[in-house]
Protein backbone atom coordinates (compact mmCIF):
# COMPACT_ATOMS: atom_id res chain seq x y z
CA UNK A 1 0.00 0.00 0.00
CA UNK A 2 2.70 2.38 0.83
CA UNK A 3 4.57 1.30 -2.13
CA UNK A 4 1.64 2.20 -4.51
CA UNK A 5 1.30 5.26 -2.52
CA UNK A 6 5.00 6.45 -3.00
CA UNK A 7 4.50 5.19 -6.65
CA UNK A 8 1.83 7.64 -7.10
CA UNK A 9 3.24 10.65 -5.09
CA UNK A 10 6.50 10.17 -7.40
CA UNK A 11 4.55 9.93 -10.34
CA UNK A 12 2.59 13.34 -9.69
CA UNK A 13 5.69 15.05 -8.72
CA UNK A 14 7.42 13.88 -11.93
CA UNK A 15 4.34 15.54 -14.37
CA UNK A 16 4.50 18.67 -12.36
CA UNK A 17 8.05 19.12 -12.96
CA UNK A 18 7.89 17.79 -16.71
CA UNK A 19 5.11 20.71 -16.84
CA UNK A 20 6.86 23.30 -14.88
CA UNK A 21 9.78 22.43 -17.58
CA UNK A 22 7.39 22.91 -20.25
CA UNK A 23 6.03 26.40 -19.33
CA UNK A 24 10.02 27.78 -18.87
CA UNK A 25 11.06 26.43 -22.19
CA UNK A 26 8.02 28.23 -23.98
CA UNK A 27 8.00 31.92 -21.44
CA UNK A 28 11.61 31.73 -22.37
CA UNK A 29 10.94 32.04 -25.98
CA UNK A 30 8.71 34.70 -25.96
CA UNK A 31 10.75 36.64 -23.71
CA UNK A 32 12.43 37.28 -26.91
CA UNK A 33 9.51 37.85 -28.86
CA UNK A 34 8.74 40.33 -25.89
CA UNK A 35 11.52 42.36 -26.13
CA UNK A 36 12.08 42.78 -29.45
CA UNK A 37 8.31 43.48 -29.92
CA UNK A 38 8.50 45.88 -27.11
CA UNK A 39 5.06 44.65 -25.92
CA UNK A 40 3.76 41.89 -23.12
CA UNK A 41 2.17 38.05 -24.44
CA UNK A 42 -0.97 36.81 -22.75
CA UNK A 43 -1.17 33.11 -22.33
CA UNK A 44 -4.23 32.12 -24.11
CA UNK A 45 -4.77 27.81 -25.30
CA UNK A 46 -1.13 27.29 -25.12
CA UNK A 47 -0.29 30.25 -27.60
CA UNK A 48 1.15 33.51 -26.55
CA UNK A 49 -1.10 36.50 -27.88
CA UNK A 50 -0.13 40.01 -28.56
CA UNK A 51 -2.86 42.65 -28.83
CA UNK A 52 -1.39 45.63 -30.07
CA UNK A 53 -2.87 49.44 -29.90
CA UNK A 54 -5.03 49.77 -33.58
CA UNK A 55 -3.98 52.18 -36.32
CA UNK A 56 -3.23 55.45 -35.40
CA UNK A 57 -2.97 58.59 -37.57
CA UNK A 58 -0.05 59.98 -37.44
CA UNK B 1 -11.81 55.69 -36.03
CA UNK B 2 -15.35 56.15 -37.02
CA UNK B 3 -18.18 53.92 -39.17
CA UNK B 4 -21.03 56.34 -40.63
CA UNK B 5 -19.98 59.29 -38.21
CA UNK B 6 -20.18 56.77 -34.74
CA UNK B 7 -16.77 56.78 -32.63
CA UNK B 8 -15.74 53.35 -32.53
CA UNK B 9 -13.08 51.97 -29.82
CA UNK B 10 -10.43 49.68 -30.59
CA UNK B 11 -11.61 47.13 -29.22
CA UNK B 12 -14.48 46.54 -32.01
CA UNK B 13 -12.09 45.22 -34.08
CA UNK B 14 -9.29 47.67 -34.83
CA UNK B 15 -6.29 46.19 -33.63
CA UNK B 16 -3.92 44.34 -34.58
CA UNK B 17 -2.46 41.30 -33.01
CA UNK B 18 -0.17 38.75 -33.04
CA UNK B 19 -0.86 35.06 -31.75
CA UNK B 20 2.68 32.75 -31.30
CA UNK B 21 3.38 28.80 -30.48
CA UNK B 22 5.85 26.64 -29.77
CA UNK B 23 6.29 23.88 -31.34
CA UNK B 24 9.29 22.49 -30.52
CA UNK B 25 12.06 22.92 -32.90
CA UNK B 26 10.60 25.89 -34.42
CA UNK B 27 7.53 28.40 -33.42
CA UNK B 28 4.68 29.26 -35.35
CA UNK B 29 3.15 32.93 -35.55
CA UNK B 30 -0.38 33.99 -36.60
CA UNK B 31 -1.76 37.30 -36.54
CA UNK B 32 -3.80 40.08 -37.89
CA UNK B 33 -2.16 43.90 -39.09
CA UNK B 34 -4.58 46.25 -39.22
CA UNK B 35 -3.01 48.80 -41.35
CA UNK B 36 -3.65 52.38 -43.53
CA UNK B 37 -3.80 51.64 -47.38
CA UNK B 38 -0.37 53.71 -47.41
CA UNK B 39 1.19 51.05 -45.14
CA UNK B 40 0.32 48.20 -46.84
CA UNK B 41 3.37 47.62 -49.22
CA UNK B 42 6.19 48.31 -47.18
CA UNK B 43 4.59 46.25 -44.70
CA UNK B 44 4.73 43.24 -46.95
CA UNK B 45 8.17 44.30 -47.62
CA UNK B 46 9.35 44.17 -44.25
CA UNK B 47 7.87 40.78 -43.78
CA UNK B 48 9.21 38.75 -46.65
CA UNK B 49 12.39 40.21 -45.54
CA UNK B 50 12.19 37.49 -42.45
CA UNK B 51 9.98 35.22 -44.84
CA UNK B 52 6.71 35.84 -43.17
CA UNK B 53 4.07 35.01 -45.68
CA UNK B 54 1.02 37.28 -45.91
CA UNK B 55 -2.10 35.14 -46.39
CA UNK B 56 -5.00 37.32 -47.12
CA UNK B 57 -5.03 41.05 -47.33
CA UNK B 58 -8.83 42.70 -47.34
CA UNK B 59 -11.37 44.82 -45.82
CA UNK B 60 -13.58 43.92 -42.49
CA UNK B 61 -15.63 46.91 -42.70
CA UNK B 62 -17.42 49.00 -45.37
CA UNK B 63 -17.60 52.65 -44.52
CA UNK B 64 -14.72 52.86 -42.20
CA UNK B 65 -12.81 56.30 -41.51
CA UNK B 66 -9.91 55.98 -42.09
CA UNK B 67 -9.79 53.67 -44.70
CA UNK B 68 -8.73 50.41 -43.09
CA UNK B 69 -7.11 47.08 -44.79
CA UNK B 70 -6.46 43.29 -42.59
CA UNK B 71 -3.19 41.87 -43.39
CA UNK B 72 -3.39 38.48 -42.46
CA UNK B 73 0.03 36.63 -41.82
CA UNK B 74 1.60 33.29 -40.59
CA UNK B 75 5.43 32.23 -40.27
CA UNK B 76 7.46 29.54 -39.07
CA UNK B 77 11.03 29.52 -37.93
CA UNK B 78 12.95 30.72 -34.89
CA UNK B 79 10.93 32.82 -32.59
CA UNK B 80 13.54 35.73 -32.78
CA UNK B 81 13.73 36.33 -36.23
CA UNK B 82 9.89 35.99 -36.96
CA UNK B 83 9.83 38.94 -33.88
CA UNK B 84 11.78 40.81 -35.58
CA UNK B 85 10.34 40.37 -38.48
CA UNK B 86 7.24 41.65 -37.13
CA UNK B 87 8.62 44.52 -35.36
CA UNK B 88 10.02 46.28 -38.74
CA UNK B 89 6.72 45.85 -40.57
CA UNK B 90 5.08 47.48 -37.19
CA UNK B 91 7.60 50.08 -37.37
CA UNK B 92 6.20 50.96 -41.23
CA UNK B 93 2.84 51.77 -39.53
CA UNK B 94 1.21 54.16 -36.60
CA UNK B 95 0.57 50.89 -34.73
CA UNK B 96 1.81 52.12 -31.17
CA UNK B 97 3.68 49.48 -29.42
CA UNK B 98 2.22 49.05 -26.23
CA UNK B 99 -1.12 46.89 -25.78
CA UNK B 100 -4.87 48.97 -25.79
CA UNK B 101 -5.03 50.76 -22.21
CA UNK B 102 -7.88 49.25 -20.31
CA UNK B 103 -10.79 51.77 -21.36
CA UNK B 104 -12.76 51.50 -17.81
CA UNK B 105 -16.42 52.50 -19.47
CA UNK B 106 -18.66 49.99 -19.93
CA UNK B 107 -21.26 49.79 -22.32
CA UNK B 108 -24.54 50.74 -21.38
CA UNK B 109 -26.44 47.72 -22.50
CA UNK B 110 -28.10 44.34 -20.88
CA UNK B 111 -25.10 42.30 -21.33
CA UNK B 112 -26.48 38.78 -19.04
CA UNK B 113 -30.16 39.22 -21.54
CA UNK B 114 -27.00 39.15 -24.04
CA UNK B 115 -25.75 36.37 -22.45
CA UNK B 116 -28.96 35.00 -22.25
CA UNK B 117 -30.16 34.77 -25.61
CA UNK B 118 -26.72 33.78 -27.45
CA UNK B 119 -26.38 30.97 -24.90
CA UNK B 120 -22.12 31.76 -24.41
CA UNK B 121 -20.65 34.34 -21.49
CA UNK B 122 -18.57 37.09 -22.63
CA UNK B 123 -16.76 40.34 -21.39
CA UNK B 124 -16.82 43.86 -21.44
CA UNK B 125 -13.67 45.67 -21.69
CA UNK B 126 -12.29 48.74 -23.73
CA UNK B 127 -16.06 49.92 -23.81
CA UNK B 128 -17.51 46.99 -26.27
CA UNK B 129 -19.39 43.81 -24.43
CA UNK B 130 -17.79 40.94 -26.60
CA UNK B 131 -18.69 37.50 -26.78
CA UNK B 132 -16.27 35.26 -28.35
CA UNK B 133 -16.97 31.33 -29.58
CA UNK B 134 -13.73 29.16 -30.82
CA UNK B 135 -14.48 26.66 -33.06
CA UNK B 136 -12.52 23.31 -32.76
CA UNK B 137 -11.10 20.65 -35.31
CA UNK B 138 -9.42 22.95 -37.37
CA UNK B 139 -5.64 21.78 -37.78
CA UNK B 140 -2.64 23.81 -40.03
CA UNK B 141 0.42 21.95 -40.61
CA UNK B 142 -0.57 19.28 -38.24
CA UNK B 143 -1.37 21.66 -35.17
CA UNK B 144 -4.68 22.75 -33.44
CA UNK B 145 -5.73 25.96 -34.68
CA UNK B 146 -7.05 27.50 -31.32
CA UNK B 147 -9.65 30.34 -30.45
CA UNK B 148 -6.83 32.28 -29.80
CA UNK B 149 -5.54 31.83 -33.08
CA UNK B 150 -8.16 33.55 -34.71
CA UNK B 151 -10.60 30.41 -35.23
CA UNK B 152 -13.80 31.87 -33.66
CA UNK B 153 -16.99 33.50 -34.23
CA UNK B 154 -17.26 36.65 -32.34
CA UNK B 155 -19.36 39.24 -31.42
CA UNK B 156 -19.16 43.04 -30.08
CA UNK B 157 -21.67 45.90 -28.63
CA UNK B 158 -21.81 49.30 -28.26
CA UNK B 159 -23.84 51.63 -27.25
CA UNK B 160 -27.60 51.14 -25.42
CA UNK B 161 -30.12 48.69 -24.90
CA UNK B 162 -32.24 50.79 -27.88
CA UNK B 163 -29.61 51.61 -30.25
CA UNK B 164 -26.63 49.39 -29.91
CA UNK B 165 -23.87 48.56 -32.83
CA UNK B 166 -23.01 45.52 -33.61
CA UNK B 167 -19.56 44.22 -35.67
CA UNK B 168 -17.97 40.64 -35.60
CA UNK B 169 -17.00 37.68 -37.55
CA UNK B 170 -18.43 34.15 -38.20
CA UNK B 171 -15.97 31.17 -38.86
CA UNK B 172 -17.53 29.04 -41.09
CA UNK B 173 -17.20 25.67 -43.44
CA UNK B 174 -17.76 25.99 -46.53
CA UNK B 175 -21.17 24.37 -46.96
CA UNK B 176 -22.07 27.07 -43.91
CA UNK B 177 -21.28 30.58 -45.46
CA UNK B 178 -24.79 30.61 -47.43
CA UNK B 179 -27.37 29.02 -44.50
CA UNK B 180 -24.93 31.54 -42.45
CA UNK B 181 -25.09 34.40 -44.68
CA UNK B 182 -28.95 34.12 -44.86
CA UNK B 183 -29.64 33.71 -40.91
CA UNK B 184 -27.86 37.45 -41.06
CA UNK B 185 -30.06 39.10 -43.48
CA UNK B 186 -33.12 37.31 -41.95
CA UNK B 187 -32.64 40.07 -39.59
CA UNK B 188 -31.43 42.82 -41.44
CA UNK B 189 -27.33 42.60 -40.60
CA UNK B 190 -25.20 43.99 -42.85
CA UNK B 191 -22.97 41.46 -44.33
CA UNK B 192 -19.44 43.49 -44.94
CA UNK B 193 -16.87 40.69 -46.14
CA UNK B 194 -16.45 37.26 -46.99
CA UNK B 195 -13.47 35.68 -47.59
CA UNK B 196 -10.22 33.43 -45.99
CA UNK B 197 -7.91 34.40 -43.66
CA UNK B 198 -5.53 31.70 -43.64
CA UNK B 199 -4.04 29.51 -47.12
CA UNK B 200 -4.05 26.27 -45.51
CA UNK B 201 -6.23 24.98 -43.34
CA UNK B 202 -8.37 22.11 -42.89
CA UNK B 203 -10.83 21.92 -43.39
CA UNK B 204 -11.16 24.97 -45.00
CA UNK B 205 -12.50 28.01 -43.38
CA UNK B 206 -14.71 30.94 -44.25
CA UNK B 207 -14.61 34.08 -42.86
CA UNK B 208 -17.71 36.48 -42.56
CA UNK B 209 -17.31 40.19 -41.37
CA UNK B 210 -20.84 41.52 -40.33
CA UNK B 211 -22.03 45.05 -39.10
CA UNK B 212 -25.68 46.27 -37.81
CA UNK B 213 -27.31 49.25 -35.81
CA UNK B 214 -30.46 48.11 -33.60
CA UNK B 215 -31.83 47.13 -30.30
CA UNK B 216 -29.69 44.81 -28.86
CA UNK B 217 -31.80 41.82 -28.54
CA UNK B 218 -32.68 41.56 -31.77
CA UNK B 219 -29.22 41.93 -32.52
CA UNK B 220 -28.49 39.06 -30.44
CA UNK B 221 -30.87 36.34 -31.39
CA UNK B 222 -29.57 37.50 -35.25
CA UNK B 223 -26.32 35.93 -34.20
CA UNK B 224 -27.45 33.19 -32.18
CA UNK B 225 -29.52 32.17 -35.43
CA UNK B 226 -26.22 32.57 -37.40
CA UNK B 227 -24.48 30.57 -35.02
CA UNK B 228 -27.28 27.78 -35.18
CA UNK B 229 -26.40 26.95 -39.01
CA UNK B 230 -23.12 26.26 -37.71
CA UNK B 231 -21.95 22.34 -36.81
CA UNK B 232 -22.98 21.94 -33.35
CA UNK B 233 -20.26 20.11 -32.97
CA UNK B 234 -17.86 22.05 -33.92
CA UNK B 235 -18.89 24.63 -31.40
CA UNK B 236 -17.06 24.90 -27.78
Amino acid sequence: MKKQMGLSILLCLSIGIMASLSDAETTGDFREVEHILGSFGQVQEGAMVFPFLGVTLK
Amino acid sequence: MTMHGQNIPTAFGFGSWTAWKNLGSETMVMGDLVLLEKEINPVISALADENIKVTALHNHFLGEKPRIMYMHILGTGQAGMLARGIRKALDKTATPRSQSAPTSASPAIDAKRIEQIIGHPGHARGGIFKIIIGRPGGRARGMELTSSMGLNSWIAFIGTNERAHVAGDMAMAANEVNPVIRALRKHGIRILAVHNHMLDEEPRIFFLHYWETGKVENLARAFRDALAQLNKQERK
